[in-house]
């Protein structure tokens, strides 16, 4: 092998080594809205969507169901990890845009509408207190329209 | 004996920051004097005296991944995995990747560009006391949890004892 070779080679066996990385040499670029799920969203709810049973919610063939209920448009914006980031109400609706396509598009229903800055400046600043309780009754309204959500 | 030091320490892990914990170790320890913890001492500049007990990069760039100034942890706040065993971005035997990660950005000063680091705890043992870093560049506190890197991120993962952690880039940023 030529030795000129050989730190390239070092850098993408150890960098596909790590466990849950996505596979990259060290100068892959992500398109916008891709690099605002990377920086902001990717390090919990993992790089396909999947999240962690119990621990952080799934998105992957899921997420995109809420847009099927009354109140479901404005959680995906409300819930913390949203509301609470560092991200504009631009970067919000352009990631979450980005993500119900992207993991969830079979679940979205037919006449989706992206968000909007607009929006989301308009759900952003109302506080979502008990989160468990809006998430179970958005998924009782599913349930009653027979779609099954994933366990959180 | 064992297990019973085993739950006080995961107790510990779960409800402390790594940084929190030493302070505290070394107040006890020293009755309140505040005194270096790791043997590893930093100090390239006069400018970076202070920094002596937390390993802070002294903003002298470093092409040793065992050291603090190493370029890619300017985000890094834990121990260096590439000290305890493991690499800049393998976990040490014994231990697991979490499943979550911290993301921060660092500038490569060869190219000057930015590029985006994940920042993966290994968990599963003891802390590894080796190479204790504390760079911040980007950090939040911790009520913006996923930019914070005081917390454990070891959660996801059936342990959630904090041993070192890895940085591993994920491509550049646009």
């Amino acid at each position: 092998m030529r030795l000129a070779l050989l730190p390239i080679l070092i850098l993408t066996i150890t960098t596909l080594a790590s466990a849950g990385e996505p596979p990259a040499p060290s100068h892959r670029k992500y398109p916008p809205p891709t690099q605002l799920y990377v920086m902001n969203c990717w390090g919990c709810h993992q790089s396909g969507g999947e999240g962690l049973p119990g621990t952080v919610p799934r998105l992957k063939d899921s997420v995109g169901s809420f847009l099927r209920v009354p109140g479901g448009r404005q959680y995906l914006v409300e819930v913390p990890g949203v509301a609470g980031s560092s991200l504009s109400n631009a970067e919000v609706a352009e990631v979450l845009n980005w993500l119900l396509i992207t993991f969830s598009k079979n679940q979205l229903p037919p006449d989706f509408k992206p968000y909007t800055e607009a929006e989301v400046a308009s759900y952003r600043p109302h506080e979502l207190n008990d989160i468990k309780t809006v998430r179970s009754d958005l998924v009782a309204k599913l349930a009653a329209q027979g779609i099954a959500m994933p366990r959180h | 004996m064992d297990r019973l030091i085993e739950r006080l320490t995961r107790r510990v892990a779960q409800r402390t920051s790594r940084r929190s914990f030493l302070v505290r170790l070394g107040q006890l320890a020293m009755g309140g004097a505040m005194l270096p913890l790791l043997p590893i001492d930093r100090v390239t500049t006069k400018a970076s005296a202070q920094t002596i007990s937390e390993g802070h990069s002294s903003g002298i760039v470093s092409d040793d991944d065992t050291s603090c100034d190493y370029w890619r942890y300017c985000a890094f706040d834990g121990f260096l995995c590439s000290c305890c065993g493991g690499s800049i971005t393998e976990c040490p035997a014994g231990t697991v990747a979490s499943p979550t990660a911290w993301v921060g950005t660092c500038k490569h000063p060869g190219d000057a560009k930015e590029y985006i680091v994940a920042y993966r705890d290994c968990c599963g043992q003891a802390q590894c006391d080796r190479c204790m870093c504390d760079n911040n560049q980007g950090e939040m506190p911790i009520y913006r949890t996923q930019l914070n890197n005081d917390t454990v991120w070891c959660f996801g993962s059936k342990e959630m004892s904090y041993h070192c952690t890895t940085a591993v880039i994920l491509g550049e940023k646009a």
